[in-house]
């Protein structure tokens, strides 16, 4: 089977290398160039020693980098490629062309055909996107750091363990896609909707829900840090003393720091004024417990389908 | 009688929704023959055929091979050789890479005689097979399916996408290697001449059920032309059925099985070639076989 597999597939294989390897250069050239200038202008240091002063090295070091961050969502359509060129054609083009008949006679059974296949492609799937995915996340480090957002949705999904989940899923969905619709094109087709549907509904839908979030209420007292580094917000609000929300600028112009004011006075202000703030946010404490359970979510959904493809090609195409 | 029949059917039928492609089908075939299967487009041939390969799975019915359930994949696969319409085979492979698959994908797979054969009939190795004309394409096909030495061979319209001359060509090269082997062969086409010129058995299947099925001899035998006339049919005096009669204004012409010499001496007698066999059954279709019968005999 190794052999046929490698005459089949070996096209598909080079093209997907071939793509990897370009994004990497890629990666690697600005990359190395970004993390360069993340320590030589001292953000590195900066965040590492917890200054609470980074900002404008942080602009600075952002607004450089911006454009290039904005090439980096482009990179979420390669799971959906596996899917179109290496998944649906698995098994649809072969039931389109009626090849299936010419291979599924020969000596070995369809199971064995089809389960060697699916071992070698996932194989190559896992390793292919387990390097662009550690290469991504070792890229998107010094951004990730200096925002603090890596948890946004958009970003989240970039790194760490779901692209690995995603093309996986997107691999199996076009191989089942492929089994039931009988059909390379149909096939791509409704991989590509399928996969961008699911993606669209579970960032944007089914993700905030994983774990319900936190809701914090505090008293808004001048210097109290309303940031939440790292954590993924919902929402954050300020009501006065009569439950009004108010803008949280609000407080600061309300309870106004002058020469003769201090620390007590300004904190009785806000006090009896009744300003509270509440905020509810996914804390960054989660963000691997979120990738866990999205990665699990992609996966489970994947294995399902796989074997979908399996029962399809044993027991309908009899 | 299982050692004899190398398939057999009881009552096989394959539905597709409330579609019938295949229905109550009794066959046995017997080993060592060369079973012509005809028909119209759309009789049920391809899924006959793709039911005894283990490819397709029976709705209803039994069938074995070999004495067991073709879908045993294990065991059969490794005795038949099966080449589906239109010869399919992966058209980006050299002949030569098409011959590496089959070698190792098989565990006897005799490549030195399929290189050979395919030599002889002067088709480039190196030819990818989706350059090679249709009948070369058949020819690849015939030759890995034989590669496997099967015991049992299945071809599916093997020549219909041939001129007359490749066709001829490939039954000249099946029927040598058959009689080279004596393996069993199921060949499906809706060309008579291609049956008559290859076939010792004969199945006709007609709207997924089977019309007539026997040896081609004893069938032939077993039926005459009669012209007269003009008169009612009927059945008696060596006549055992009227499957097929025709009325002009002063004639009547009818095909008739029989079952001894024919009596009524106002008949002249002629034997029936494959085709007007054939053609009889397939019109007799329009009237209900068994109630025509029936009636029939009654009037005998």
């Amino acid at each position: 089977m190794s052999w046929l597999i490698w005459r089949q597939h070996r096209q598909q294989a080079l093209f997907g290398a071939a793509t990897l390897a370009l994004i990497a250069l890629l990666l690697l050239l600005t990359g190395l160039h970004m993390h360069s200038v993340f320590q030589r202008s001292g953000l590195g240091r900066c965040l590492t020693s917890r200054h609470p002063d980074c900002g404008n090295l942080q602009t600075a070091f952002e607004s450089r980098f911006a454009t290039l961050r904005q090439l980096v969502p482009f990179f979420m359509a390669l799971p959906a490629l596996l899917g179109l060129f290496w998944g649906a054609p698995l098994i649809g083009r072969e039931l389109e062309q009626g090849t299936h008949l010419f291979v599924w006679t020969q000596g070995v059974t369809r199971l064995r055909w089809l389960s060697s296949k699916l071992a070698a492609l996932l194989a190559l799937t896992l390793l292919l996107t387990i390097s662009y995915t550690l290469l991504i996340s070792w890229w998107l480090g010094p951004l990730d750091r200096s925002t603090g957002d890596r948890f946004r949705p958009g970003i989240f999904d970039q790194q760490g363990l779901v692209p690995v989940a995603y093309a996986v899923f997107a691999l199996a969905l076009g191989i089942a896609a492929g089994a039931v619709l009988k059909k390379t094109m149909p096939a791509m087709a409704a991989t590509l909707v399928g996969f961008v549907g699911l993606r669209l509904i579970v960032a944007s839908v089914v993700r905030k829900h994983f774990v319900s979030p936190v809701k914090k209420s505090y008293v808004p007292l001048p210097g109290v840090d309303t940031s939440h580094p790292g954590a993924w917000v919902f929402s954050q609000k300020t009501v006065d003393g009569s439950g009004h929300t108010v803008a949280p600028f609000t407080v600061g112009s309300v309870c106004r720091a002058t020469k003769s004011s201090t620390q007590a006075s300004l904190d009785h202000c806000v006090r009896a004024h009744g300003f509270l703030n509440t905020d509810v946010f996914q804390p960054a404490s989660r963000y691997w417990l979120f990738q866990g359970i999205e990665a699990a979510l992609f996966s489970a959904l994947a294995l399902a389908l796989l074997a979908l493809a399996v029962w399809w090609v044993r027991r309908r195409l009899a | 009688m299982t050692g004899l029949n190398v398939l057999e059917l009881r009552g096989l039928g394959k539905r597709y929704g409330d579609q019938w492609a295949l229905r109550d089908c009794t066959l046995a075939l017997p080993a060592g023959r060369v079973v012509g299967l005809v028909g119209p487009n759309g009789a049920g041939k391809t899924t006959l055929l793709q039911l005894a390969v283990g490819m397709l799975a029976p709705s209803a019915g039994e069938i074995a091979l070999f004495g067991r359930d073709p879908r045993e994949a294990k065991s059969v696969l490794p005795r038949i050789g099966f080449v589906a319409q239109d010869s399919p085979l992966y058209r980006t492979f050299s002949v030569a890479d098409t011959l590496t698959l089959c070698r190792l994908l098989n565990a006897r797979f005799d490549e030195a005689w399929a290189r050979d054969r395919l030599g002889k009939l002067r088709i480039p190795l190196e030819r990818k097979v989706g350059e090679l004309s249709g009948g070369q394409r058949a020819q690849v096909a015939l030759a890995v399916a034989l590669g496997k030495r099967p015991e049992f061979l299945v071809l599916d319209e093997p020549v219909a996408s041939l001129d007359p001359l490749a066709r001829r060509e490939f039954l000249t090269a099946l029927m040598d290697a058959v009689a080279e082997d004596g393996i069993s062969v199921v060949l499906s086409s809706h060309l008579l001449a291609d049956v008559e010129h290859s076939c010792d058995y004969l199945i006709l299947l007609m709207a997924a059920e089977v019309r007539l099925d026997g040896d081609l001899d004893d069938l032939l035998a077993a039926h005459r032309l009669l012209v007269g006339p003009r008169k009612r049919a009927t059945a008696g005096g060596g006549i055992a059925a009227v499957v097929r009669e025709s009325h002009s204004d002063r004639q009547s012409t009818l095909l008739v099985r029989i079952d001894g010499p024919i009596l009524d001496p106002a008949w002249l007698v002629h034997e029936v070639d494959l085709e007007e066999l054939v053609l009889a059954y397939m019109v007799e279709q329009h009237e209900p076989r068994l109630r025509s019968l029936p009636r029939l005999e009654a009037n005998g």
